[in-house]
């Protein structure tokens, strides 16, 4: 054979051959593999056998004594740990279910073909493109109490500003907290939708109008249907991802006041890099795994229930 | 049901282009009509138009003598088949059909009494817990077909729903959708570019043409097949109507003692012109003479009108189609013509229809005359028909 050749598969040797051949989606996966077994399978069972024990960085470098369940009982009876779940999950599910119903309408009024679309369409995309750390500063400064444009516009309406600031009340924290999520994610549903629903044809809407559909039926009973699929799969990131929200409660409160905008996320943060406790966090770690996972595990159950995929 | 009445329709699209202009005829009530011509005559906008998607700029739209040219598509009660169907992917093919009834709070029972009738009728029983992708294209039709049915609409409007299937499925198709309507009565407006299936299927057919302008009318002429064939309206129908097309040729006109002989322009060939009081208005003349392919007849040498090498024969099995060129400028059907292209050179292809027995040897000459009573004649400035 020639070295200039280029040697084909059936050119090897037959052992070689039939190894390549046998196991070649095996080797095709095997890079994805690894990194998904040295980036999250890891670090998730390094965390599990951490979390069966005592160990904190402030008290030395090693675990130092294996405490069964111990860990879990105090992360659930922690002086937050209901707060946070609760703020967590209020965070999640109305974050989720706003910037999705506030993202259609964005979607459906893009859909017309009015004079300027192209300039929003562009502009939508701006706040999902700033990193959350810098959403929080800009909205720290707008919520500030003295002189903040967001604190200034509302008592320009003679609506009520608590005294302490909006971050700074139990009452308006938690929400304010969730209007910058909304703030910065609403313009990625509005996108998402928006472009799923340009690929429903626009015959099948005719047909319906031709049904003697109204258009208020044409969206529940045509349009969402069709898009339902994209819609499912954004909401379930969207959910996970805010369930994790950590970075604009660190900019802008600290978890404050007391414990009304603590989030899970928030929590670990302070465990794990504030306190150091690694044995604690790895539990806390374990029963925020287990519940998101339950939830999306419910709703990716019933959601593709009826699909056929 | 109802009838239907466009009254000098006319549609511009904010780009300025002219689709639709001066438009008018009846649909009556139960008849089905065809529009027919070729891409961008405007009988897709009119169909929209007919439905309610697409709003017009003049003229009226009447059903019944109502005016409804400004009523919403909801509120016509049209039915319309698409060309891609445009069936609810996401729903089966009751849910499909059940959902226009449903639009109308008609009660469960009667929705299912009546949707069940009209998949009996089109054969969907088997399918209606299906969904349009579990469907082949024939099926996906009459899912097609049964949504418009099931509503009982004031009118149906097709908007080319054979072009998807396969030539055979259409054939078969264009009988059931033809023996439906004939049973339904309903008042059908049916858009095709397909000759074939206008002149199958429709009570009428209307012919329409690309306009140029808002002066001009897309709407060519409206008749019976037959007489669309038999006594065309000008040139432009003359050519769509009929396959192959009908060969067209200049000729000038001379009065020939009492009579007219007709010489076709850059060639020896003549013939004398029946008589007619219409035509002899034209002795002098310039006309454009139509010869339908099956009019040619084979003859002896002596009586050819026609004796030229035939480079291209198709066979067909029933007939023979063979082609030859004549040394005279060829027609333009589509456009009125100047005096001065009459002069112009150049060869003109015909095509003749003929028993297979009689096709010739590759480039042989094949003597040919035609039927001098079947033969047309156009005025070459406007492209009407010259007749009395």
């Amino acid at each position: 054979m020639h070295a200039t050749t280029i040697r084909s598969p059936q050119a090897l040797s037959p052992v070689r051959k039939s190894f390549v051949r046998r196991n070649l989606p095996y080797l095709l996966i095997a890079p994805s593999v690894v990194m998904l077994l040295g980036l999250i399978a890891y670090p998730l069972l390094f965390a599990l056998k951490s979390s069966f024990y005592f160990w904190n960085l402030q008290v030395g470098p090693q675990p130092l004594a294996f405490v069964g369940l111990d860990n879990y009982v105090q992360a659930i009876n922690a002086f937050d740990f209901r707060a946070a779940l609760t703020n967590t999950l209020i965070l999640s599910v109305v974050g989720t279910a706003t910037e999705f119903s506030l993202g259609l309408a964005i979607a459906l009024v893009l859909l017309k073909a009015l004079p300027g679309m192209n300039v929003v369409r562009a502009l939508l995309i701006l706040p999902t493109t700033i990193a959350p750390i810098v959403v929080g500063f800009l909205f720290r400064y707008l919520y500030d109490p003295g002189g903040g444009l967001v604190t200034w516009v509302l008592q320009s309406l003679w609506l009520p500003v608590p005294a302490e600031g909006i971050l700074g009340s139990p009452s308006t924290a938690l929400a304010a907290i969730l209007f910058v999520d909304i703030w910065q994610w609403t313009p990625f549903f509005a996108i998402v939708i928006y472009a799923s629903l340009l690929a429903v044809p626009d015959e099948i809407i005719e047909a319906a109008r031709l049904d003697r559909a109204s258009a208020w039926t044409i969206l529940m009973r045509i349009k969402l249907p069709l898009i339902r699929r994209t819609a499912i799969i954004i909401v379930m990131l969207r959910f996970m991802q805010i369930f994790n929200t950590f970075d604009t409660v660190l900019v802008l409160t600290r978890g404050g006041p007391g414990t009304s905008t603590r989030t899970l996320g928030y929590s670990l943060y302070e465990q794990g890099l504030v306190n150091f406790n690694v044995g604690l966090v790895s539990a806390q770690t374990w029963i925020a795994v287990l519940i998101v996972n339950i939830i999306v595990a419910l709703y990716v159950f019933f959601a593709f229930r009826n699909e056929e995929w | 049901m109802a009838s239907m009445t466009f009254d000098g329709i006319g549609k511009t699209f904010s780009d300025g282009t002219v689709a639709v202009a001066n438009v008018s005829f009846t649909v009556a009530d139960g008849e089905f009509v065809v529009l027919v011509g070729p891409s961008g005559c405007g009988k897709s906008t009119l169909l929209r138009m007919a439905a309610g998607l697409e709003l017009l700029n003049s003229g009226r739209l009447l059903m019944d003598d109502h005016d409804v040219s400004n009523t919403e598509a909801q509120d016509r009660d049209i039915a319309m088949v698409f060309q891609n169907y445009a069936l609810y992917p996401h729903m089966t093919v009751y849910e499909n059909m059940a959902f226009g009834l449903q639009q109308r709070k008609m009660p469960k029972d009667k929705i299912e009494k009546l949707v069940r009738d009209a998949a009996e009728m089109l054969d969907l029983t088997k399918y209606l817990h299906r969904k349009p992708g579990a469907l082949s294209g024939g099926q996906r039709q009459r899912v097609a077909m049964g949504r418009a049915i099931v509503r009982h609409p004031m009118a149906f409007l097709m908007d080319e729903p054979l072009s998807n299937l396969d030539a055979k499925l259409r054939v078969q198709m264009r009988a059931e959708l033809k023996l439906l309507n004939q049973r339904l009565g309903v008042t059908t407006l049916y858009v095709t570019h397909d000759q074939v299936e206008a002149m199958t299927m429709g009570d009428r057919v209307a012919v329409l043409k690309p306009v140029g302008n808002a002066g001009e009318s897309n709407l060519q002429q409206i008749d019976t097949p037959q007489r669309l064939y038999d006594r065309p309206a000008n040139i432009f129908v003359a050519g769509f109507i009929g396959s192959p097309a009908m060969n067209f040729v200049r000729a000038e006109l001379r009065a020939e003692g009492a009579g007219l002989r007709a010489a076709i322009a850059g060639t020896g060939i003549s013939f004398p012109v029946p008589a007619s009081a219409v035509l002899s208005a034209y002795a002098g003349r310039q006309v454009v003479v139509g010869i339908r392919p099956e009019m040619f007849l084979v003859c002896p040498e002596a009586e050819a009108l026609f004796n030229e090498p035939v480079p291209v024969a198709e066979a067909l099995g029933a007939d023979t189609y063979v082609f030859f060129d004549i040394a005279s400028p060829p027609v333009d059907v589509n456009d009125a013509e100047e005096p001065e292209e009459f002069k112009r050179k150049g060869t003109n292809r015909l095509v003749a229809r003929i028993p297979p027995a009689a096709t010739p040897a590759p480039n042989q000459r094949l003597p040919l005359t035609v039927d001098l009573q079947q033969l047309h004649w156009f005025d070459p400035l406007t492209g009407t028909a010259i007749r009395d």
